[in-house]
């Protein structure tokens, strides 16, 4: 069966000496695209960037932010805001995205994906802070779901709702990452089959894939390995609805070689070949 | 609570305090899996702290490798208590990191070499993130210049001055085998320069003179300004063989008369 979506791998400094032979060899590596984290290129000339702008010689770049805090009650940073618009403007990538979250707020800077209470209030501040964004970058923002270990008991939206209203309202995409709502649906008990199909598939923009942690006591999001079978399983169950969207696979700790990633597109075609098999 | 208040109140629990308020976390929030509200909030503390510390650990990896994990640690948990991150960029956390290790070793909790160590990684650090820039012909610049005329030097981006009274170099070079308790360093005075040449970082020994003529050739001072200074102990051959190194290094961009 043949599959439309496009599957890629993060950049990860680790895989640069592969990533350079290749180029240097001219040898086409098995993965279709590379999202890059859009603050480990906003502020070097160096060698990230270098391999960075290489690699966008060869392939489509999405990137990919932790720290527009999207979410904090103040308007993002004009800083942040130009320096990233400055990286667009020379990588050209074909997707621009952060997550639906704060990092903080008042010029401090927790480095985490935060949770916040899904409310009204929350999804005027949310609304107002994404047409800023696009406006300022003069094209629309995917934004992805966070795994959270707290949630807020005022919420009175689900996650996939305040999604769907949040693309309704400024034109901005989803980031659907299935393995935080593995995890956050572990951790609080709910459905994850329930949550995608709240999801219109025609506002997801982009889809991530990756392996959280057991600690035993909760799930944590670590991207520590391959993705899980349920996580795949999620989007085996999608695949005719999902079947333009690009799909990226994350590893961030323990990061194994490039083979392996390569490995796990071939695997993450499979699972989206079966879904299409299973609805013909 | 509205967003504000309820984000002002999660950063200075994460931030200034590091701990948790029970009965504000058990009013507003559901713990994930098996933990509770506080085991909860935990995992956000513990997350801060541990980030920060990487990314300390990152940039300063000779001197944890010198202070060893439960000074280095204990040095960073203070440091990320009195100073909160400013920047979008994990990685420019610390930048006033060989300050505040230079106040400890006034106060002799750590080896006096140890701040100027952290200055060495710094510097390291930034010049790795500079841009590789295109060789310039030094001699063919030279020669454009009248004979006999004032000029000023223009340093590409990545050149980097680094003094210190210690030869922290050879301990930076060492960093990756460690050596715990590491030894008293006596005073070595130490000159060099950081540059990037052919995409990699190379660290050139300086002389003390060739050293002070460059520092004021960088700082915009012309030529014959700054070797004045130094009139009465400069050969020629010196200055002969200080602008050989800068023809060879490459990291001058520009020869302007003046």
């Amino acid at each position: 069966m043949e599959i439309k979506n496009q599957i890629g791998v993060g950049l990860r400094s680790t895989h640069y000496p592969h990533i350079e032979k290749s180029l240097s060899s001219q040898k086409r590596l098995n993965v279709d695209w590379f999202e890059a984290v859009s603050e480990n290129y906003m502020d070097t000339r160096g060698r990230p960037f270098e391999i960075l702008s290489k690699v966008r010689e060869h392939y489509p770049v999405a990137l990919h932010g932790v720290s527009l805090s999207i979410a904090s009650f103040h308007e993002p940073s004009q800083n942040y805001l130009k320096r990233l618009k400055s990286l667009v403007d020379v990588i050209d990538p074909f997707i621009v995205s952060d997550h639906l979250c704060w990092t903080g707020v008042n010029h401090k800077n927790m480095h985490d994906l935060l949770p916040f209470p899904l409310n009204s209030e929350s999804f005027e501040i949310v609304s107002r802070n994404v047409e800023t964004v696009q406006a300022y970058l003069k094209r629309p923002l995917l934004l992805e779901n966070v795994s959270a270990y707290l949630l807020f008991k005022e919420n009175t939206y689900t996650e996939a709702q305040f999604l769907s209203e949040l693309s309704k309202k400024t034109g901005c995409k989803v980031l659907l990452d299935l393995n935080n709502i593995y995890v956050n649906a572990s951790n609080f008990n709910q459905s994850a089959q329930k949550y995608i199909e709240e999801l219109d598939a025609k506002n997801i923009g982009q889809i991530h894939l990756g392996g959280p942690s057991d600690t035993g006591k909760f799930l944590f999001d670590t991207h520590s390995c391959e993705p899980p079978q349920a996580v795949l399983d999620l989007l085996t169950t999608q695949a005719e609805k999902y079947d333009t969207i690009p799909v990226l696979i994350e590893w961030d700790m323990d990061v194994p070689s490039f083979a392996v990633m390569e490995s796990q597109v071939e695997r993450t075609k499979s699972a989206i070949s079966k879904g299409l098999c299973n609805t013909l | 609570m509205n967003l504000k208040d309820f984000q002002l109140k999660w950063q200075e629990l994460v931030i200034d305090s590091q701990s948790e308020d029970e009965g504000f976390l058990n009013q507003n929030l559901i713990p994930a899996g098996q933990l509770n509200s506080v085991e909860g909030f935990d995992v956000y503390i513990n997350g801060y702290y541990t980030r920060l510390t990487e990314s300390l650990g990152e940039i300063y990896e000779a001197v944890w490798s010198v202070l060893g994990d439960k000074l280095f640690f204990e040095i960073c948990r203070d440091y990320i208590l009195k100073n909160p991150s400013l920047s979008h960029n994990l990685s420019h956390y610390g930048v006033d990191f060989p300050y505040y290790l230079s106040q400890l070793a006034l106060n002799k909790k750590i080896q006096n070499f140890i701040p100027d160590l952290a200055r060495f990684e710094k510097i390291f650090y930034e010049t790795f993130h500079e841009i590789q820039h295109s060789k310039v012909n030094f001699k063919k610049e030279i020669s454009k210049l009248k004979e006999g005329s004032n000029f000023k030097l223009n340093f590409c981006s990545s050149f980097r001055l680094f003094e210190s009274d210690y030869e922290v170099d050879e301990i930076w070079k060492s960093r990756h085998e460690r050596q715990m308790p590491f030894p008293f360093m006596g005073q070595t005075k130490q000159h060099l320069t950081l540059y990037k040449k052919n995409h990699q970082i190379s660290i050139l020994p300086l002389g003390a003179v060739e050293f002070s003529i460059l520092s004021k050739l960088t700082s915009g001072q012309s030529f014959l300004e700054s070797v004045s200074a130094h009139s009465d102990e400069l050969e020629p051959t010196q200055i002969q063989r200080l602008f050989e190194t800068i023809s060879e290094c490459g990291f001058v961009t520009e020869c302007e008369a003046v």
